[in-house]
């Protein structure tokens, strides 16, 4: 009976189609004029202003730069800055997981409002965000008195600006990952679990791997964001130099002050730091659509 | 296709699901649900959406927890238990492939998980993939498979772990209809070769009918009828069964004098309701138990009713004609081809129709 085999064995593979470019419309010189437009508007909102730091940071020559760059409150705020960058990708990694996981793959009534709450730090400003850990943990805070027996500071020190950062960047990794493992559903996991996997087992090799993309993609977006961060930080942190001042804080003191270099020598590595970041977000969703994408290409042809 | 036998040893196991019920929210999926699997048999679920088909063999895996019954596997009562350690293949409707690992390393999977030696794993899998005839494909990723190539991976994962069961959830959903013709004979002769107990879900009865040894046909949460498909197709239990099994013609009618009146025609009641003059009836025909007589033929005989040729489909072994009756009914018809021959049937021809055989069903007493 190889008869049948023979047909199945000449069934059509997948083969990528090209997708063709759309053809321009309107006139050539209307097209030339809003393409100069918008990029005029490019280079006047985004290029110059960025230029402008660098052109800042280097007015008064290198040796200028470098100095203000070393000098012992620059160098605390970005150890801060680091500080808070290590603290919200660690907790977001183990958090967003464990909280996409819950929304998406249990029946815990609390679901819904977890998935609210996850827009709470986008949605309220992050200044409302500092001022309500001020009133939770500052002096005269709900946990003011026990915090203050235990002689543990929280505000106006170090563990504010991390519990800042972390509140300011807690929906990031969390909502990808909601994301696709919404859509893949739990069919594989389930298949695993028909194959004997243990959950250990079934995270490690199948829920994983189909995550890691939306993982990293949500912590660059972390990453940044705890960089930059600024409202929060600057009311829970109390602004005290080379104490807990971070590099945006640094910043904004030094320019206050008319440091400009130091103001924006300590601006080059932020910004270098938000191209950067650019380019890793493009390259990450450029690798999720194209799994996405060839995925697709083989669903329509089967 | 199938040149050698992978497994004689694999056990026949039997499958008892004992007053199984189950609901989602305020939807009574499964009502009180029993059923035997045979060892060794190819058993269907047939039903339409909704009948609770899927939830059954969801049930039997583990993969969804019952809220009243047991399931015994075998010897091992299941109700309870695990997934991991119920000892079953299950392939998914849209096969749950592992989409980041190749062909072979997904036919692997499960002995990998049970960290079984590495040499033992390559053989496994190196024999699976000839008997799965997907050779050429190990190093493939799935996304780059046809349908039917993902169809026979996904089967092929199920058994390499040499379950004791095999549960199928519309394995031939997702493939156009060539490629379900081809591998629904395929199924077929794979499971006489290697003989392990399989059940299958479908809403397809064509399908249901031509590959299993037995059908279940469901509906609503509840089995309505168990049987070879020779029995439920010739004797259906009940009116849904008789439709859901292929194309019906109905006609409602009533008892007089112990025979069954409707639209002109008349049949012998079953015999239990014989007596009861009056009832409700409701004859069934499917399209090859009616006949077709030219009109001018001769005078209109007893035991049918006149129509009009509406529409001829002469394609195929055998000629379905549609029909149009004097009050605007369609009716059904399918001709051996030297009978539509014989009859020159033109469209708008009268004719008279006459029943060959009837399936009668008769309504219960209702106040």
């Amino acid at each position: 009976m190889a008869d049948t085999a023979d047909i199945l064995a000449v069934e059509p593979t997948v083969v990528p189609v090209p997708v063709r470019a759309h053809r321009p419309v309107g006139s050539p010189v209307a097209r030339r004029v809003l393409i100069g437009i918008a990029v005029g508007w490019l280079l006047l909102a985004l290029a110059l202003p960025f230029a402008s730091v660098f052109v800042a940071a280097f007015a008064e020559g290198v040796p200028a730069f470098f100095a203000a760059l070393v000098q012992p409150d620059a160098v605390h705020a970005a150890y801060l800055t680091g500080l808070g960058v290590l603290a919200a990708v660690s907790f977001n990694v183990v958090f967003g997981i464990l909280a996409a996981w819950a929304v998406t793959r249990t029946t815990l009534p609390g679901r819904g409002l977890i998935t609210a709450l996850l827009d709470l730090p986008i949605a309220v400003s992050p200044v409302i965000a500092g001022l309500m850990f001020v009133l939770l943990f500052g002096r005269q805070g709900w946990f003011g008195s026990l915090l203050s027996t235990l002689d543990v500071k929280v505000i106006f020190a170090v563990p504010g600006i991390l519990i800042a950062t972390v509140f300011v960047t807690l929906p990031f990794v969390a909502k990808e990952v909601i994301g696709v493992l919404q859509e893949t559903g739990p069919a594989e996991e389930e298949a695993a679990a028909t194959l004997g996997a243990s959950r250990v087992q079934t995270f490690l090799h199948i829920v994983l791997p189909n995550i890691r993309w939306a993982v990293f993609y949500g912590l660059v977006l972390t990453a940044a964001r705890a960089l930059g961060e600024f409202g929060a930080v600057s009311v829970v942190s109390g602004n005290l130099i080379g104490k807990t001042q971070t590099l945006p804080l640094h910043i904004e003191r030094a320019y206050a002050s008319y440091q400009t270099t130091a103001a924006f020598a300590a601006a080059v590595p932020l910004t270098v730091l938000a191209v950067l970041t650019i380019v890793a977000q493009k390259l990450l969703a450029h690798f999720a659509s194209r799994r996405r994408g060839r995925a697709a290409l083989a669903e329509e042809s089967s | 296709m199938i040149h050698h036998i992978p497994r004689t040893d694999l056990p026949r196991t039997d499958i008892a699901v004992e007053g199984v019920s189950c609901s989602f929210g305020g939807f009574q999926a499964l009502a009180d649900v029993s059923l035997d699997v045979r060892p060794g048999e190819l058993l269907a679920l047939l039903g339409p959406s909704g009948s609770g088909k899927t939830t059954l063999l969801r049930i039997i895996a583990g993969l969804e927890q019952a809220d009243a019954g047991s399931v015994r596997i075998g010897e091992a009562e299941m109700s309870g238990a695990d997934v991991r350690s119920r000892g079953i293949g299950f392939v998914f409707q849209h096969y749950a492939l592992f989409k980041h690992m190749t062909v072979a390393d997904n036919i692997g999977f499960s002995m990998r998980m049970r960290k079984a030696p590495k040499a033992e794993i390559a053989a496994r899998a190196h024999e699976l993939l000839s008997l799965f005839r997907l050779d050429g494909l190990a190093a493939r990723y799935p996304d780059e498979l046809s349908g039917g190539q993902r169809q026979r991976v996904a089967l092929a994962r199920a058994l390499a772990s040499s379950p004791s069961i095999l549960l199928l959830d519309e394995p031939f959903g997702a493939l156009d209809a060539r490629v379900r013709q081809e591998l629904r004979r395929w199924l077929r002769r794979l499971h006489d070769d290697i003989g392990v107990t399989t059940v299958f879900v479908t809403h397809d009865q064509e399908e249901a009918l031509e590959v299993a040894d037995r059908v279940v046909i469901m509906n609503a949460g509840r089995i309505e009828q168990v049987g070879t498909p020779e029995e439920v197709f010739a004797n259906p239990a009940n009116e849904f069964v008789m439709t859901f099994l292929g194309n019906v013609n109905v006609f409602h009618g009533r008892i007089e004098g112990g025979r069954v009146h409707a639209h002109g025609m008349v049949m012998d009641a079953p015999e239990q309701h014989a007596g009861r003059e009056q009832a409700a009836a409701k004859a069934y025909f499917r399209p090859h138990e009616l006949d077709i007589e030219r009109a001018e033929s001769g005078a209109e005989a007893d035991n049918s009713f006149p129509a009009t040729v509406a529409f001829v489909n002469p394609v195929g072994p055998n000629v379905k004609v549609e029909l149009r009756t004097s009050d605007g009914e369609t009716v059904f018809v399918e001709l051996t081809r030297e009978r539509y021959e014989s009859l020159r049937l033109t469209k708008d021809l009268p004719v008279f129709v006459s029943p060959r055989t009837a399936t009668i069903f008769v309504e219960d007493y209702s106040i």
